[in-house]
């Protein structure tokens, strides 16, 4: 990676991103939810950066992201910034291999990371210490994942202008 | 020829000459044309003279209107800071025990499994882990981690949320717990009633200030539906939260209380 001041401010702009999207999704005056059920967008966030940057961006941007992540949500410390870490990674050396940068393909990564994250935070922590039945958990999944994949779209449009402009500027 | 014209304005007294008619008539559309052109450019004049002090006087009253509109929001936001000090000096009058912080609510968790929030006030101001979180109406939540500046406060209605209850009128003894099915209707459950209960829709719930955890007498809700539980032993009850999650603003951090059990 070059360090020039395109790359500077390229990060710069990837992090106002992030920062805007935390609080977007933690505003409690917003209220940011559709029936009650509010969308996780980070996931999105993530892929669509694996998917446009590749992975060292997406594992970076998505540690931060996971820090943010943590602040809010209690009980599950350190969760988070591993999961964007990993998730990161390898789907950006995946994608960079058998995907198009495209929105389709950064909605599909983007559902693989929620559902992933969901099913984790559900077999090791909600199974395990409160019991919630499999039944809850798949509802509770499902509906987030379908309002999440309402709003991606703009994440990912976000990411691209960004990644688009600075691409232009490299040419 | 002066003469003749001279001769002929002479004798037409009273009347507009014939020679003044046709100059008239030929100067008259120059005159108002000239007059127009007049008046416009002193029209111009004037709307660039006035526009300025048109300028200056919309300037002044901008001014104006946004020191009355910071006045106003100086004014709202003292009313405000009134009534919540209002209830925090009653909440102190009828808790003689608490000590009490103020705290503004900054943040709403993310995602869809627990439904926590996010206060200015963290161990700086010597706020602790389990510390009760209320308002004028009742409780909100608890304390479940502590940073410098902020803390997390997990809800009534969130499904980590366990505390001991009593119902005001009957006095049954039970516990307050979050549910993952209610949690989305902004509901919470009130767990082990007995069958043979007299609780009724309506009744209030409170903190039964058992384990000296939270303190006594904190109002939790009101009981909306009574229904069997599917093991068939005992009963639950629906709760209604005395507080509604979603609007408020300020609320109270009881750091300390003395245990009456």
């Amino acid at each position: 990676m070059r360090y020039t001041r395109e790359n500077y401010i390229k990060w710069s702009s990837y992090s106002i991103l992030m920062i805007l999207l935390y609080l977007l999704q933690t505003s409690y005056s917003l209220g940011f939810s559709i029936f009650g059920t509010k969308p996780d967008l980070f996931p999105f966030f993530v892929a669509s950066l694996a998917l446009l940057e590749g992975p060292s961006c997406a594992a970076v941007l998505g540690f931060f992201s996971g820090l943010f992540l943590d602040m809010t949500i209690p009980g599950l410390d350190g969760f988070f910034p591993f999961y964007y870490i990993v998730f990161g990674i390898v789907s950006g050396l995946f994608s960079g291999k058998y995907f198009r940068k495209n929105i389709l393909a950064a909605l599909v990564l983007g559902a693989a990371a929620s559902i992933g994250q969901n099913l984790l935070k559900y077999f090791f922590y909600y199974a395990l210490f409160y019991q919630v039945p499999l039944i809850t958990g798949l509802r509770i999944m499902a509906v987030e994942l379908i309002v999440s994949v309402f709003f991606s779209p703009l994440v990912y449009l976000g990411v691209k202008l960004v990644n688009k402009h600075f691409a232009e500027e490299e040419d | 020829m002066s003469f003749a014209v001279f001769c002929f304005t002479a004798f037409t007294e009273g009347k507009i000459s014939a020679t003044s008619n046709i100059t008239g008539i030929l100067i008259t559309p120059i005159q108002k044309g000239t007059t127009g052109v007049a008046g416009f450019v002193d029209n111009i004049y004037g709307y660039l003279y006035r526009y300025d002090s048109l300028q200056e006087e919309n300037k002044k009253l901008k001014e104006e209107l946004q020191d009355t509109k910071n006045k106003l929001q100086s004014a709202q936001e003292a009313a405000e800071e009134n009534t919540h000090l209002r209830e925090l000096l009653g909440l102190k009058q009828k808790n003689k025990s608490f000590d009490l912080e103020m705290a503004e609510i900054i943040a709403s968790s993310t995602g869809n499994w627990n439904t926590a929030l996010t206060i200015d006030k963290g161990s700086l101001s010597g706020i602790k882990v389990n510390d009760c979180v209320i308002t004028e109406d009742g409780m909100v939540g608890y304390i479940s981690e502590v940073g410098t500046t902020f803390s997390e406060v997990v809800t009534v209605i969130d499904p980590t949320m366990q505390a001991g209850a009593i119902v005001s009128r009957t006095r049954d003894v039970a516990v307050a717990q979050g549910s993952f099915d209610l949690m989305d209707q902004g509901m919470l459950k009130l767990s082990y009633i007995k069958k043979d209960s007299d609780i009724m829709e309506g009744d209030t719930v409170e903190t039964s200030g058992l384990g000296g955890v939270f303190p006594k007498g904190i109002i939790i809700g009101t009981v909306q539906k009574i229904l069997p539980e599917p093991h068939g032993i005992s009963n639950y009850a629906v709760i209604k939260p005395a507080v509604n999650l979603n609007k408020i603003s300020k609320v109270f951090i009881v750091k300390s209380f003395k245990i009456t059990e």
